[in-house]
């Protein structure tokens, strides 16, 4: 049984999210503010945690802070905050992933999987010689060609793992449509259309949970695509 | 509009205003030259024949001279009628020789004799009677002063005796039996000299000879008897009987007339054909003249009501002349009136024919009228907006001392070390002069270096005020100019300087202030509304999930989906704009190829285009274009064009996209067919909260296109919207990056 910590001050909040993840078979265990997230903390088993900002008597980043320093667990904030601003100093903090508010009840089921799945797996990742690729969850065996997310196969035509592969092997470099137009169609890019862009969309959209703000196949505007690297 | 003042009837009045002073002065002055031929006189207007007219009278008068002289020369040349050669002339009352003698005397001219102690003119030809005065007078048979007389009176007659014979054969000539129009009688105890036919020597038949052919002048000094039928001559006898009886000899006849059927081509004749080609001038001239007149005196009162007014404004209107100061425009004036009456002065001193007289006339008239106009016309606009007085050089210096006086709180001070010290440099100066004393003179070089001393501390701490005031008006509002060595009047000033600085920080200071507060005050809201619209979003979701049987209820919980992912919209959206219009984002502004963001565009959006059945089509240069943006940004701005296109363009028509270089810019163009009339101005639409559609149901807060202007503009550079019928157009340019 996965035990799930949900912190809101917004009980109604609370309760949206047990039925979504009641219905995803996991256990809810509720809190309404930062003091009493630690105190559940203490006394139950969970798995991950879910919490929102601002709440009473101790606000999320002030609560992630102290459970960081005994506790290793999946956080996620889910915030009304959405500026830059507010995601990069939740993540810098120690909070896994940053979800905002108001949010599509599916994805942020689809990133509680993902945290949970890298979770569990963690630590007891295969060390063989085959020819495999990470970055953060996302794994490509070039031998199998296979290519998995947080653990979960994902289905890709030939076109698009060539353009996974081409751009994860290479990590963090940036590729311009037409560099990635030559190296996997082999031969130069005359009057190049949308193809690539659209390619790199349908990849997003199968291997992101929220293809409009990737974690790996990130978009940089006006110069091309890159995998992020170390997420 | 009234067309009174307009620029085109000013223009057509002076115009005619020059015209009628040009018509107007050609025909005073043809008046004139028509009054000064005698060829008009008052009650002359509206007669008509040549023979009744002033001007016969006049041609006949100078006649009557000429034929007058004739017959003198006659009477001392003709022997019976006969130019006579042997003829005596006398010199005096004692000494006469042959004419024929006399002329070659002239031919040679007079030689002189030693006689005495005096020099006189030799004999060179016999005397008919009385010759040898010389010898005379050595023998002292006359005096002295007789021979000089008798000497002089030869050389006389010697130098014009010539002329005299030749005016003799021209009169004759002229006056000649069937050559001429006039006829002539003379008759003095019993000699005659005449033109009639030979054999009439009886002055009665004479008489009724000459009467019958028209005009004719009949004197007898023996009876008195005058008569005449020439038009006013007349007058002329009786106001100076001398210009008949003055050649004549007393008793004499003089009968003259003038053949009015005009059969010969003499000068009486020239004299009618320029009579007949000028007459119908007078009655043409005399109209003209009050005709031009009329227009002239019309044109200019015109001009004066209107002048320096126009239909817009009430005010008069002063030109660049109008504003040259009253004294110098008074003397430019009678410059002016000299210059014009000097013109005029030379070209009446021009003996021209009538036609160059005319045409100068005209010239002059124009330039004069025109120099009128300009000086009359200021006069008029400076006396109608009051500047006669306060655009003089007088008004200057009143005005000067007048405000120096009102503001005599620091005038006063100027003025008081002004006088102190220019009277003690005069009278250093002067005293330095008379008592020729170095001392003086080392004082005033001493007097003089302090004063630049003075004035140059004083303008050093002005270029201090100078550069302070640049600075805050560039910007720099906390910069404070240092007063601490500052004296007096450039102390309070900068001090002033100093307080508006801090005035103005502060007001810029609470208005940002004032923009940052409304910004967090829209983010603070925000975030209160997010809150629980989630919980809405939530919920919804989970009736979604209950899978209703009710197909209403299905419909209404639809809906309540679609508004709370609208209301999501709306916040996320009004949060950035109040951002992006308080300046409150930081740009990260790099290279961005505008052809690969075109590209990756049109990968994210072709499945929503294809949805709507929209076709792209897509023009981009081959080489890259490259900005200086900032990439989430300007990817933010096409991605609410292309949303604005997928969600307002017609289902099934085309898009075209365009990216072009141009000199040192680059442009992007996306184009669409709207689906609803755009009935609104192309300015509201990137006005927050309005759409280009009246109905506000679809998806969308209205503020795409606002945020997608603002953060081109902040970015550096343009957007415009083209709304032509249904085509819907957006332009954006950047400049190009090196």
């Amino acid at each position: 049984m996965v035990n799930i910590l949900v912190c809101d001050d917004d009980k109604e909040i609370v309760d949206a999210i047990e039925i979504y993840l009641q219905q995803e078979g996991y256990h809810v265990i509720k809190a309404y503010d930062g003091e009493q997230a630690i105190e559940q903390l203490k006394t139950n088993d969970v798995q991950l945690l879910i919490m929102d900002i601002m709440m009473p008597k101790l606000d999320g980043i002030r609560a992630t802070l102290k459970i960081r320093e005994n506790s290793s667990i999946p956080i996620i904030i889910l915030s009304a905050k959405t500026e830059d601003t507010d995601k990069i100093l939740g993540l810098n903090i120690g909070a896994d992933d940053y979800v905002s508010k108001p949010f599509n009840p599916l994805e942020l089921m689809a990133r509680v999987k993902s945290q949970l799945r890298r979770y569990m797996q963690l630590g007891n990742v295969a060390d063989d010689d085959q020819a495999v690729y990470r970055v953060g969850g996302l794994e490509i065996n070039d031998d199998l060609k296979e290519v998995k997310v947080d653990g979960e196969s994902i289905r890709l035509t030939p076109i698009e793992y060539n353009i996974l592969l081409l751009l994860v092997k290479d990590a963090g470099k940036v590729f311009s449509i037409e560099q990635i137009y030559e190296s996997i169609w082999n031969e130069e890019a005359v009057g190049a259309d949308n193809t690539v862009a659209v390619h790199i969309r349908h990849i997003r959209e199968k291997i992101e949970i929220n293809p409009k703000e990737p974690r790996y196949l990130k978009v940089v505007w006006g110069v091309g695509y890159k995998i992020e690297k170390g997420a | 509009m009234n067309h009174r003042y307009s620029t085109t009837a000013k223009v057509i009045a002076i115009s005619i205003q020059q015209l009628m002073a040009v018509l107007l002065l050609v025909f005073l002055v043809l008046i004139g030259n028509l009054f000064n031929k005698s060829m008009l006189e008052f009650q002359d207007i509206g007669k008509k024949g040549f023979e009744d007219s002033a001007y016969f009278t006049q041609e006949f008068k100078e006649t009557t001279s000429e034929v007058q002289q004739l017959v003198g020369l006659r009477e001392k040349f003709e022997t019976e009628g006969l130019f006579d050669v042997t003829k005596p002339i006398a010199i005096n009352g004692e000494i006469s020789y042959r004419l024929g003698d006399l002329q070659n005397w002239a031919e040679k001219g007079c030689s002189y004799r030693a006689a005495g102690y005096l020099s006189l003119v030799e004999e060179s030809y016999p005397a008919v009677k009385g010759g040898g005065y010389i010898e005379r007078y050595l023998n002292e048979e006359i005096s002295t002063q007789e021979a000089i007389n008798i000497s002089n009176a030869m050389e006389k007659i010697i130098s014009s005796i010539a002329d005299e014979v030749n005016q003799y054969k021209r009169l004759i000539n002229q006056y000649d039996t069937g050559k001429s129009n006039v006829s002539y009688y003379y008759n003095m105890q019993g000699k005659n000299y005449s033109n009639l036919a030979a054999g009439t020597g009886d002055k009665e038949e004479a008489k009724s000879q000459i009467e019958n052919k028209g005009r004719y002048l009949y004197y007898d000094d023996q009876d008195i008897r005058f008569d005449t039928n020439v038009h006013r001559l007349e007058d002329y006898f009786y106001k100076d009987v001398n210009y008949i009886t003055g050649n004549m000899d007393s008793n004499a006849v003089f009968i003259m007339g003038v053949d009015t059927t005009l059969p010969h081509k003499d000068h009486f004749y020239e004299a009618k054909e320029t009579y007949n080609s000028l007459y119908p001038w007078i009655k043409i001239s005399i109209v003209s003249t009050l005709f031009s007149l009329i227009g002239w005196i019309a044109a200019l009162v015109y001009l004066s009501t209107v002048t320096g007014r126009n239909s817009h404004e009430d005010e008069v209107h002063l030109n660049g002349f109008d504003r040259i100061k009253t004294e110098i425009f008074f003397f430019l004036a009678i410059v002016g009136a000299g210059a014009g009456g000097f013109m005029a002065a030379i070209t009446g001193n021009q003996s021209w024919e009538t036609s160059g007289v005319l045409i100068m006339a005209g010239v002059c008239a124009f330039v004069e009228n025109a120099i009128f106009l300009l000086f009359y016309l200021s006069f008029i606009r400076r006396a109608r907006s009051g500047v006669l007085w306060s655009g003089s050089i007088l008004y200057l210096f009143y005005r000067i001392l007048r405000e120096g006086y009102e503001s005599r709180k620091t005038t006063g001070k100027f003025v008081f070390v002004y006088l102190i010290q220019s009277a003690s440099i005069l009278t250093l100066a002067a005293w330095g002069y008379y008592y020729t004393q170095p001392l003086f003179l080392a004082a005033l070089a001493i007097l003089i270096v302090l004063t630049g001393i003075m004035m140059l501390k004083d303008q050093i701490q002005r270029q201090k005020i100078m550069e302070g005031i640049e600075k805050i008006k560039s910007g720099n509002l906390e910069y404070k100019i240092d007063t601490e060595n500052l004296t007096g009047e450039n102390k309070i000033l900068s001090e002033g300087i100093n307080n508006l600085g801090e005035g103005l920080e502060k007001a810029v200071d609470s208005s940002m202030k004032n923009e940052r507060m409304k910004a967090d005050l829209i983010t603070n809201v925000s975030h209160d509304i997010k809150t629980p619209l989630t919980s809405i979003i939530n919920y919804v979701n989970l009736l979604e999930n209950e899978q209703m049987e009710s197909e209403k209820v299905r419909g209404y919980i639809h809906i309540l989906k679609e508004k709370s992912t609208r209301l999501e919209q709306l916040t996320e959206d009004l949060v950035e704009a109040s951002k992006i219009s308080s300046g409150n984002i930081v740009l990260d502004m790099v290279r961005i190829n505008l052809v690969e963001l075109v590209y990756q565009t049109g990968g994210e959006f072709n499945e929503k285009f294809e949805k709507q059945e929209l076709t792209v089509y897509t023009k981009l240069p081959k080489e890259p274009v490259v900005i200086m943006a900032d990439g989430r940004r300007i990817w933010r701005v096409l991605e609410n064009l292309y949303n604005n296109v997928a969600k307002y363009a017609l289902v099934g028509t085309r898009v075209y996209v365009e990216v072009e270089e141009e000199e040192d810019e680059a442009r992007f163009s996306i184009k669409n067919i709207s689906s609803k009339p755009l009935n609104i101005p192309s300015e509201e639409l990137t006005e927050r909260f309005i759409r280009g559609d009246v109905s506000r149901s679809t998806e969308g807060s209205g503020l795409g296109l606002s945020i997608a202007q603002s953060l081109t503009t902040l970015m550096g550079g343009t957007f415009d919207i083209i709304l032509d019928g249904d085509l819907f157009k957006v332009l954006l340019r950047f400049p190009l990056a090196f």
